[in-house]
């Protein structure tokens, strides 16, 4: 497992060398790499971790869509 | 300790107990020499040996062709690897490698069948190690699972006519089945991602979308409400809140109503605007001169229609009078012709019985005239007269008696005359009856327009009364005229008799006439005074409308302004953002992907590059086929479900370049040898990662005729492993394994039948 993460890592330095999206690239590899390496290594278990890994962002969105929503329809 | 990971272990002992298929009484199998062959029939438990070594070390097994492993809460499920009516399961493994010896136990309980219960010992030269294979043989049950013992799945799955199958199998077989689950879960983590922010973004757009909308109708609404307030009396300049306050300020002073407007709060200009408009409208709807005109107008309709319709039958009646007085002047009074006609009725009376009289005394004449002409004697004699008795001469008293009636009955006779007289008398009486009539019908005709004209003048005194009660007590200057004339009428009124006889007609008509003309006076003065009321309410109430429709306008502009901050409203900033980061996550995310699938394609290229000449060198050596005599396996790259996956495809290839796979141009036997060549290609490649000196390959020889069994059997002996473990159901293939290897090689342990009473046995136990 530390194989295939040291090969993405040295993959993703390859392909978006200094953009800032290689930080969380990297991390989200590791997370991702973490739960394999904790055995669970079906796809579900990769996609869900993923899922986590960007929840507060869609959480966020839809909260704010939900507040929006309901400040609209007060001023209607 | 310095031995582990640097030797190569060979497996020397086998000891199970209560182990799936081989009860308590237990079973040892000796791994004394390089080659080890099981050989039993079907079921006689070969294959719970190999899962014997496999659960030792790992606590679990593959699961079916699949080859995965059983990752189960359920208890049952892991208590399935206790032999039935045994309370544990128990395998005892014994390693050796340059003169160290290594035991391995695990033990499973009935009651705590969890891997994580089991009690695992390790002892390295009689003392208690970490029992991780990992550590002490570099294998993972994965490893173990691909290159160590790949079991009767991963050769079926090998051989399976279902391409995505041995796709899988050989996934999991170079090792990649890992970075391939990466890869699908990414994927499906991209799916569901771009599936909820489509969403969520539509959700946003439709929101942004929705206020473009509403403020596009709202900005529609304002220059409507701009267009109709610049249609009244207000300027562009007016259009403010403060100058609308300023209008409303002026309208209440000139309305005389006290109006607050807070500097042009819009709230407040609508409460200021209803006060006003309250006030303008009652004063549009007006009391004080309308209702003095209500009351003129029903005095005006009395004093004229009303007395115009009395005036009428005063008019009708005197008339009637005055043909009246022609008539009697004509034929005399009713009293006179009355007594005309009872004199006339006397005189016809006299005439009629002296005319009866004398038309007796004719009748009796020619009675007798007759008897005497029918008496028979001559003229000359005498006859008694029948009338008068005496006696006289026939001719002379027929002479007489036509002398008589002559001048009685003759055309100037006396009877005549007298009925001429009669007839006179009759026809006056006619006319005076018909005068009598006449005189008495017109007096009656007189009578009835006199009680009519009564009415009327008793009506119009009624209703002026009425009139009388809706004046004010003290009337004013327009008025008071109106009033004194009705209270004079009504005084005039009050003398006239019930029965009309002292109707003051002529005072009566003059009171009415002057009452006309001064309601008809006063009536002009108040429609003036309403008149001029009306035009300034009206100039009010236009003033009143021109400041709503301002409101209306400053009403929808503020609308406005509220809906464009709306736009811009925080929630939707920060939901825009959150999106923008959830997009900037999935661009990560595909950078991720495309990375995994660059490793996962380049692992497993790098996997067949090493694989390759393996491969074919086994086939070389399994194949006896005359022109496929080499072997070949290539990997490309597919796209499914939005994920990579490796397409591989193994041949067997002939020297003029003909080549063929799984299919129906390879018999069944030689897919077995091409899937036993890439098991053992496989195997070769990952063993010299390990230090396990093992390999068990589990009946190799499906679908072998007895010529190919035998050269598997000659080939597969030669594998250099430490210790190879081969199960099998053909003598052939343990024959010539061991010729293949040397008989002090190898050690064949036969198999019994399995029975349920003494489970997996060897033939030399009892």
């Amino acid at each position: 497992m530390d194989e295939i993460r040291e090969q993405m890592n040295c993959r993703l330095r390859e392909t978006l060398g200094d953009d800032t999206r290689r930080a969380d690239a990297e991390q989200l590899v590791a997370r991702v790499c973490d739960v394999l390496d904790q055995g669970d290594t079906s796809a579900e278990a990769v996609a869900e971790t993923v899922r986590e890994a960007l929840a507060s962002s869609l959480e966020q969105a839809e909260a704010a869509l939900a507040q929006a929503e309901q400040t609209l329809r007060g001023r209607a | 300790m310095s031995v582990v990971g640097q030797q190569t272990w060979s497996l020397c002992s086998i000891e199970i107990h209560g182990f799936l298929g081989v009860g308590d009484d237990g079973l040892t199998v000796q791994l004394d020499r390089p080659v080890t062959i099981l050989i039993g029939p079907n079921g006689s438990g070969k294959s719970t040996i190999l899962e014997a070594v496999e659960w030792a070390l790992f606590g679990i097994t593959a699961v079916g062709a699949a080859g995965e492993e059983l990752r189960t809460p359920n208890l049952d499920a892991h208590r399935m690897y206790i032999h039935r009516g045994s309370p544990e399961a128990a395998v005892h493994l014994e390693f050796a490698a340059d003169g160290h010896a290594l035991e391995w136990r695990r033990t499973r309980r009935h009651t705590k069948p969890r891997p994580g219960d089991d009690a695992v010992v390790c002892n390295l030269d009689g003392e208690p190690v970490v029992p991780d294979p990992n550590e002490l043989f570099g294998v993972t049950g994965e490893l173990f699972r691909r290159a160590v013992a790949p079991g009767q799945g991963a050769l079926q799955a090998l051989i399976s006519g279902d391409k995505t199958k041995r796709d899988a199998a050989l996934d999991r077989l170079f090792g990649v089945e890992l970075l391939n689950n990466l890869t699908l879960g990414l994927s499906k983590a991209r799916f569901d991602l771009e599936s909820e922010r489509r969403g969520l973004r539509a959700k946003l757009d439709g929101f942004r979308s929705g206020l473009r909308s509403e403020i596009t109708r709202r900005f529609d609404e304002r220059t409507a409400a701009r267009s109709a307030a610049l249609d009244g009396e207000a300027t562009a300049e007016m259009l403010t809140p403060a100058a609308a306050a300023a209008s409303a300020e002026a309208l209440g002073s000139e309305l005389e109503v006290a109006v607050e407007t807070r500097g042009g709060d819009l709230a407040t200009l609508r409460e200021t605007f209803a006060s006003l408009r309250t006030t303008a409208d009652a004063r549009w709807s007006g009391t004080g001169p309308g209702e003095r005109e209500t009351r003129l107008l029903e005095v005006a309709q009395t004093a004229t229609a009303h007395r115009d319709r009395w005036q009428k039958a005063v008019s009708d009646r005197l008339d009637e009078e005055t043909e009246f007085g022609s008539l009697v002047e004509s034929t005399g009074t009713e009293e006179h012709l009355d007594m005309e006609l009872g004199a006339s009725k006397d005189k016809l009376a006299q005439l009629e019985a002296s005319l009866n009289a004398m038309n007796s005394r004719i009748a009796v004449l020619s009675s007798a005239r007759e008897w005497i002409a029918a008496q028979p004697v001559s003229p000359e004699e005498e006859i008694e007269c029948p009338v008068c008795e005496r006696p006289m001469i026939e001719s002379e008293l027929a002479g007489l008696i036509d002398v008589v009636l002559a001048s009685l009955a003759g055309a100037d006779g006396e009877a005549s005359a007298v009925q001429e007289r009669v007839e006179g008398a009759r026809k006056q009486i006619r006319e005076l009856s018909a005068n009598l009539d006449a005189v008495s019908q017109k007096r009656e005709q007189v009578g009835t327009l006199a009680k009519r004209e009564q009415a009327l003048a008793t009506d119009i005194i009624h209703r002026l009364r009425g009139h009388a009660g809706q004046l004010p007590a003290q009337p004013d200057v327009v008025e008071a005229p109106v009033a004194t004339l009705v209270k004079e009428v009504l005084l005039l009124g009050a003398s006239i008799a019930p029965d009309g006889s002292s109707l003051p007609t002529p005072a009566l008509n003059d009171l009415l006439g002057r009452l006309a003309v001064a309601t008809r006076s006063a009536l002009q003065q108040t429609q003036g005074e309403i008149a001029q009321t009306r035009e300034a309410a009206q100039a009010a109430r236009e003033k009143v409308l021109s400041l709503e429709r301002t409101i209306r306008f400053l009403e929808a502009e503020a609308q406005l302004d509220e809906l464009d901050s709306a736009v811009g409203n925080v929630e939707l900033a920060t939901a825009s953002a959150a999106l923008d980061a959830v997009d900037s996550g999935v661009e990560t995310l595909l950078a991720v992907i495309q990375v995994a699938d660059g490793v996962s394609q380049a692992e497993a290229q790098a996997r067949i590059a090493d694989v390759a000449p393996r491969l074919s060198s086994w086939y070389e050596r399994l194949s006896s086929h005359d022109s496929l005599r080499g072997a070949r396996i290539d990997v490309t790259t597919r796209r499914d479900r939005g994920g990579s996956r490796n397409s591989y495809s193994i041949c067997a290839t002939s020297d003029d370049g003909w080549e063929t796979g799984a299919g129906p141009m390879l018999s069944g036997g030689y897919q077995t040898v091409l899937a036993v060549a890439a098991l053992c290609a496989l195997s070769d490649d990952e063993r010299s990662r390990t230090s396990l000196g093992l390999l068990a390959l589990d009946e190799p020889t499906q679908s072998l005729d007895p010529d190919m069994t035998t050269r598997m059997g000659h080939a597969v002996a030669r594998i250099n492993v430490p210790r190879l473990f081969l199960t099998t159901t053909e003598e052939t293939f343990a024959d010539a394994a061991t010729e293949g290897a040397g008989a002090s090689q190898v050690r064949v342990i036969r198999l019994r039948d399995w029975t349920a009473a003494g489970g997996t046995r060897t033939e030399g136990n009892p």
